[in-house]
């Protein structure tokens, strides 16, 4: 049970992940370590802002709402709230095999 | 926000929660251990930001701050404009003072959303007005007209600072946040567009007379600025047009500083214009800062600082004369607080001198070797260079790089910031040994029987002329230890002693060039005049130093120089190590001041002591047998200096520039006099030494008063006020 825990979080590094502070940011970055307290890193991240109008910054159409690029960050345990992965993109599935021309007499 | 727009800005819809596996993760670990990429050390951990960490994490929301919504098309009233206009425009102004654009311009948040408010391509029912006290064109016409020219103005600022040798996070931030400037836009479009909001507003009748002219000043105003900011990289080609627009501009100035916006209500939408936290949304690892505003009063006067500098620029565009550019390069520093030169100006002036090619636009380099020598000793470098066969021969190559490379981070280095401009003065002093040992070295080479005597008396003038600029560097560098108040109480004393056996020296030297003068140079040429000048100047200066020196010593209790001096004097090697430099130990002749002599010091220290202690006979004897008293020199420096302002002498420098000596010389006769019925007061008092010194303020607080001369005290008197 332990060890399959480690083993799927091991699973998990290289993927991206995105992660919802407590203050409403979602870090977006690929996943490269943890530690035991989960101090989460990440690297090539991008900051993302999405508050709504309600707490007073209307910025949907505003390109800086489109977040900044903040590079390498740790994120603790305390200030996370929702961790999510990016599902690998599912290849197409083939159907087509090709043709055994074998049997053609040209 | 509807659920398509947050997943599309969040990176998508396919993503997993994960957060149990985690969860599960970290009760299954060992304390201690880490799941990491193959590769992973330490050492990556320690570069990454933490989030949450407010001295790191600069997107981090400290408090929560209730900020009124932004709606870059909500209408506004002509004063809110005006006041969102002013607002800007010290904000440009706290750019200029080194702050950076992130926590300045990047805070209006119109910078940020200009197409936003394009009437081209807005929707025609948001053009319609349905207040008609708040016309719409006064955002995107005016508005957007004047937070476009403001933007252009930061990128031509930008581009030349990038351009001079001033140093970034040193002089200035260059940091962008990758927020434009508008860089790929002409300045003519943002002028036309500053244009269609002036033509908007003369012919309007939606917006009453006084605002009208209000906002037209304006952008009359910005419209200026950025034309001066484009006109300078062309000077002095349009000197004439550049001239006007600067006194157009000084003019608006004026009406703007008396007539400023009155504060908005509290309530006002205007107030959403301005976000002082952007900085946490911008690309930029800056933390926040909140800028104080200065008042309306400070940053009209920062402008007309601006305005200053271009005038100053302007006529340097035209000075031909290495003399006055290096009188004008150590006046600038000797007057203003540090803050009264933007780094704008100063990067100006040096890339105006030297632009990497050319000196002073037109000249080539070759062309400071000649004028350093004609302007210092009358004579011209052909006469020297003739004996070698001419200017650029294989014996004067060396000789002629040396100066140039010598001349050009001198004259620029003088528009450095107080202490870089303190390290290239420092450095310079070997410099100019360098060409002083060469010159000897090929003097010395001259066949002396070959030669008319006059003609070798001419050609010995020349090491002396270097000799000249070297002793006025370390006069200098001794000099600006006071400016930026390097020196403990106890080493006072000796700055002042030492610069006064480097002016005596310097003395001697011009003494010796204007007897070289004699026959060769015309009466009434410009060297001679500087040269007299310089003498009085120089005799006096070094009056009010050996009197500053003799007043601190009987300040002091008696034998504290000599109980203290092991700590002193290790403090004084480390304080003029440039003195004690084992490089000159590769050069041929010996510098002509080079260590102070501490001994020499601690016997006229020891003199000085010994006259507190004589009764006035002995003492009216001594001072026949030997040296001045302090008021004596304090007289003597008041009388030279007197005479300076009487005859209205200033040298060769003209305009403005006289002006500034003048009001050197006048504020170091006022000190001799301010300082000698001090000194002279507090003796007869009975004061005690320790009060005595205490009164007196080496502190360069420019914003409660702006002292009287660069290197000597203010009296303070009882209760703070000054005399």
């Amino acid at each position: 049970m332990a060890s399959s825990a480690i083993t799927e979080l091991r699973q998990l590094l290289n993927s991206t992940i995105r992660i919802t502070v407590a203050d409403g940011r979602i870090f977006l970055g690929s996943f490269i370590g943890t530690d035991q307290p989960m101090n989460i890193l990440l690297t090539d991240t991008q900051e993302l802002r999405l508050e709504s109008p309600a707490t007073g910054d209307n910025r949907e159409d505003n390109e800086l709402c489109s977040g900044r690029f903040v590079g390498q960050v740790l994120i603790p345990w305390k200030i996370v709230r929702k961790i999510e992965v990016q599902e690998p993109t599912q290849s197409q599935q083939r159907t087509r095999t090709q043709l055994d021309y074998d049997g053609y007499i040209l | 926000m509807d659920i398509d727009t947050y997943y599309q800005l969040s990176g998508g819809s396919d993503f997993r929660d994960v957060t149990s596996v985690f969860t599960l993760a970290s009760q299954a670990m060992e304390p201690g251990s880490m799941v990491a990429i193959d590769g992973f050390s330490l050492h990556d951990a320690m570069t990454a930001i933490e989030i949450g960490d407010p001295r790191l994490d600069t997107g981090m929301q400290l408090e929560a701050v209730e900020r009124p919504e932004f709606d870059p098309l909500n209408p506004l009233l002509p004063e809110e404009i005006c006041w969102i206009i002013d607002r800007s425009m010290a904000y440009e102004t706290e750019w200029h003072a080194s702050n950076q654009l992130a926590h300045t311009v990047f805070t209006l948040l119109y910078v940020h959303c200009l197409n936003d408010v394009d009437p081209d391509i807005l929707p025609i029912l948001s053009m319609i007005d349905l207040d008609p006290s708040r016309p719409l064109e006064l955002i995107t016409l005016v508005l957007r007209a004047y937070t476009s020219g403001l933007l252009k103005s930061c990128n031509l600022a930008w581009n030349e600072l990038c351009k001079g040798p001033l140093l970034d996070a040193e002089d200035w931030h260059s940091d962008k946040s990758e927020v434009s400037l508008l860089e790929g836009w002409p300045v003519e479009a943002a002028v036309a567009r500053l244009d269609s909001g002036l033509t908007w507003l003369s012919t309007t009748t939606k917006v009453t007379p006084l605002w009208q002219e209000a906002l037209k000043l304006r952008l009359q105003f910005r419209r200026n600025i950025l034309l001066l900011l484009n006109f300078t990289e062309s000077l002095p080609r349009d000197l004439g047009v550049f001239d006007e627009i600067l006194q157009s501009t000084r003019h608006c100035l004026s009406i703007i500083r008396a007539h400023p916006c009155k504060s908005i209500t509290s309530s006002s939408p205007a107030r959403a214009a301005f976000d002082p936290y952007i900085a946490r949304r911008l690309n930029t690892f800056l933390p926040v800062r909140i800028i104080d505003l200065p008042s309306w009063e400070h940053t009209c006067d920062a402008y007309e600082r601006l305005l200053n500098g271009w005038e100053d620029i302007a006529r340097l565009s035209k000075t031909y004369q290495l003399s006055t550019w290096n009188q004008v390069g150590f006046q600038q520093s000797w007057f203003s607080a540090p803050v009264a030169r933007p780094a704008y100006i100063r990067s100006c002036a040096q890339t105006l001198f030297f632009d990497g090619m050319q000196v002073v636009h037109s000249q080539p380099q070759g062309w400071l070797v000649d004028r350093l020598f004609e302007e210092t000793i009358g004579v011209s470098y052909t006469v020297f260079a003739q004996h070698w066969g001419g200017s650029g021969t294989a014996a004067l190559v060396e000789l002629e790089r040396r100066v140039i490379h010598t001349v050009i981070p001198h004259i620029r280095g003088l528009w450095n910031n107080p202490a870089r401009r303190r390290r290239f003065l420092v450095k310079s002093i070997l410099d100019w040994h360098m060409i002083y040992d060469t010159l000897c070295g090929l003097v010395e080479s001259v066949d002396t029987i070959n030669i008319d005597p006059v003609a070798f008396r001419t050609l010995n003038q020349f090491p002396k002329a270097i000799v000249l600029w070297r002793l006025a560097s370390i006069r200098e560098v001794i000099l600006s230890g006071f400016q930026l108040e390097l020196y403990h109480p106890l080493e006072r004393p000796f700055a002042y002693w030492f610069v006064a056996e480097v002016i005596d020296i310097h003395l001697n030297y011009l003494d010796v060039v204007l007897k070289g003068m004699a026959g060769v140079v015309p009466h009434n040429s410009s060297s001679r005049k500087e040269i007299h000048y310089q003498h009085v100047f120089l005799v006096a200066l070094q009056a009010m130093s050996m009197a500053m020196f003799m007043s601190l010593i009987r300040s002091f209790l008696p034998n504290t120089i000599f109980n203290q001096w092991e700590q002193l004097r290790t403090n004084l090697r480390r304080r003029y190590k440039w003195a004690f430099n084992s490089a000159y130990d590769d050069y041929d002749f010996e510098p002509v001041v080079l260590e102070p002599d501490f001994t020499r010091f601690l016997r006229e220290v020891q003199e000085v002591q010994g006259q507190e202690i004589m009764s006035n006979t002995e003492l009216k004897d001594h001072a026949e047998k030997s040296s001045r008293s302090s008021s004596e020199y304090f007289e003597l420096a008041q009388r030279l200096l007197q005479g300076l302002i009487s005859t209205n002498n200033t040298g060769t420098l003209e305009g403005n520039w006289s002006h500034d000596r003048m009001r050197l010389l006048l504020g170091m006769s006022e000190t001799c006099q301010e300082l000698q019925s001090y000194f002279s007061g507090s003796t007869s008092d009975g004061d005690t030494s320790q009060i005595l010194v205490s009164k007196l303020d080496w502190t360069r607080d420019f914003s409660n008063n702006i002292p009287k001369t660069p290197w000597f005290p203010s009296v303070w008197l009882q209760g703070g006020a000054e005399a």
